[in-house]
């Protein structure tokens, strides 16, 4: 019998093997006896329990690791567009982000649905650019001259907008004067800061004679979106319902406001036609005809820029005088007339310099000037239809 | 199949506490584990005492919530480590026990009484062949010898005894084999 057999054999010897049932069953009592004994306790069971949970617990260790990716992507879609939208925030025309920046504005425009709202926002984006404006002027950037110029036309454009939603605003809704009136008085206010700034940084000599004409341009539109602020302003108070928004002394603070700016231009313009006396008295024979006529054609003046600033002058001491009279809309309007005038002479007064130097340029400038006489007029003539 | 029964039962045991689930996993493998003890022990009390041991020590086992895979191959785990416990206690036995060989002489005590004729003689056959086999089998390896035991002796599956022996199922059936060759020539020298 070979071993493998023999051991195969075993197996059935094996077989016959059986343990003692007495004891099978002796044995079984005692392990049970020995098994209740050792069963676990209340708090044994509990604490089983929660190893059960840990086994769950041991699950969501094992998702934690998508989830935590997921979340990561997430995090950078969103908070990701959120962090450099408050980076381009801070950018400055120039930058790459800058883009970004008035995409932004944009939408934010976009979302907000009611018209004072936009008008309210558009105001505020105003006075950002102001800010780029001061902090590119405060900078040592080589070519802050064109990029200040950009602003000054971006503003100018906003400006413009403004106006339009003014009207648009004052048009549709005149029953909601509230409203109104504390919508002309944010624009009237951040609209005043806006023209000082550019008033300020049209008088620094760093710039060229281009952008220092752009942003005459934007304070020229700055005052006039003023104006038809304070127009807008008075007007709402007549009615009830905004008096409580709107005080008198907050209607004279304002057009106060209004005076030291107009003063201020027409102060320039006389500062600079007297330091130019001899290019004024050659221009005041040597300049074409057209500017004549265009000056002629638009206000009272006859001549030159120096008349124009008196009569500027004029007028705002007549409103002056008239706002201690408390006569407002009176007032708001001499000062809006004083300010036409005012700007007229500081059209005059650029054309004069601009055309000293050259025809060619001389031409050119008549050409802005022209544009910019006539938008003066048109903004003048549309502020005292609003008033009317 | 029977693993899903033990599946089962295990299940019940460590989730509802169930002390009954055990003593069916006892009803079911009490015989096995006392046949695998009594052919590797001098006597029926060893036999006995080992046999209940390990059942003992199982339910510990399963108290202290280590993973068991397979109740069965842990029980003749627990065995195979008694049995090599119980002879490494008690000095003045074989010290070459700890891998579960057995010596002639240790397998094949037949100074009991004879008396109970019937079962007794189908003990003192089945361990005077054991004797006479393991007398042969000393000269193979000690792997050998045991994955031939477990196969062929306890019939028990390949994984099981993977899982007693600590290999891989693959590397038991390789070793198998091997031990049948080995016995081959063990028998033509």
């Amino acid at each position: 019998m070979s071993l493998f057999r023999s051991l195969r054999a075993l197996r059935d010897h094996e077989r016959g093997i059986q343990a003692d049932p007495a004891w099978i069953l002796r044995t079984r009592e005692r392990l049970m006896m020995q098994v209740k004994n050792s069963m676990p306790t209340p708090e044994v069971v509990a604490i089983n329990r929660r190893f059960a949970d840990r086994t769950w617990g041991r699950f969501l260790s094992l998702a934690k690791g998508p989830v935590a990716a997921v979340m990561a992507v997430i995090a950078v879609i969103f908070g990701g567009s959120f962090v450099s939208v408050r980076a381009a925030e801070r950018s400055l025309p120039g930058d790459a982000l800058y883009s970004l920046k008035l995409v932004t504005e944009q939408a934010q425009l976009a979302l907000e649905s009611s018209k004072t709202g936009k008008v309210k926002l558009k105001v505020e984006f105003a006075k950002r650019r102001i800010g780029e404006l001061q902090t590119i002027m405060s900078g040592t950037d080589e070519d802050k001259g064109a990029l200040a110029g950009q602003v000054a036309d971006m503003l100018k454009q906003d400006l413009h907008t403004i106006k339009e939603q003014l009207a648009n605003v004052s048009n549709d809704s005149p029953d909601q004067a509230r409203e109104l009136a504390e919508t002309a008085k944010a624009v009237d206010s951040g609209v005043s800061d806006v023209a000082k700034t550019l008033n300020e940084t049209k008088n620094d000599d760093e710039l060229s004679a281009d952008t220092k004409q752009k942003v005459s341009d934007a304070e020229a539109q700055a005052v006039d979106v003023g104006m038809s602020a304070l127009v807008t302003l008075i007007q709402a108070t007549k009615s009830d319902s905004a008096k409580d928004v709107i005080s008198q002394s907050d209607i004279n603070a304002s057009l106060a406001q209004h005076v030291v700016i107009v003063r201020q231009t027409v102060n320039d313009v006389l500062n600079a036609a007297s330091g130019s006396t001899s290019t004024n008295a050659l221009l005041s024979q040597s300049t074409s005809s057209t500017m004549i006529k265009l000056v002629a054609a638009t206000a009272t003046a006859t001549s030159t820029s120096g008349v124009l600033a008196h009569d500027a002058a004029t007028a705002l001491a007549e409103a002056e005088t008239l706002m201690q009279e408390s006569k407002t809309a009176e007032a708001a309007d001499k000062i809006q007339e004083a300010n036409t005038k005012s700007m007229l002479a500081q059209t005059a007064v650029a054309a004069d310099i601009a055309s000293a130097s050259t025809t060619a340029a001389m031409n050119a400038s008549a050409a802005a000037a022209n544009s910019s006489l006539t938008q003066t007029t048109t903004t003048n003539s549309n502020a005292t239809t609003t008033l009317k | 199949m029977s693993a899903l029964i033990d599946r089962f039962f295990l299940y019940k045991l460590r989730k509802h506490q169930d002390a009954d689930a055990y003593a069916r996993i006892y009803d079911r493998y009490i015989g096995a584990i006392y046949r695998f003890v009594f052919l590797k022990v001098p006597s029926k009390e060893d036999a006995e005492d080992i046999s209940a041991d390990v059942f003992l020590k199982c339910w510990n086992a399963i108290q202290e919530h280590t993973e068991i895979r397979d109740i069965r191959a842990l029980l003749y785990q627990i065995a195979r480590h008694s049995i090599a416990d119980w002879y490494r206690a008690s000095p003045g036995r074989s010290e070459r026990t700890l891998a579960v060989t057995f010596s002639s002489s240790e397998t094949s005590s037949i100074e009991q009484d004879v008396s109970d004729e019937g079962k007794e003689r189908v003990v003192i056959e089945a361990r005077a062949e054991l004797a006479l086999v393991m007398g042969k089998l000393e000269r193979l390896k000690d792997d050998y010898r045991d994955v031939l035991m477990f196969r062929l002796v306890d019939n028990l599956p390949f994984n099981i005894i993977a899982q007693i022996m600590g290999r891989t199922t693959g590397h038991v059936r390789v070793l198998y084999h091997r031990a049948k060759k080995a016995l081959d020539a063990l028998e033509s020298s």
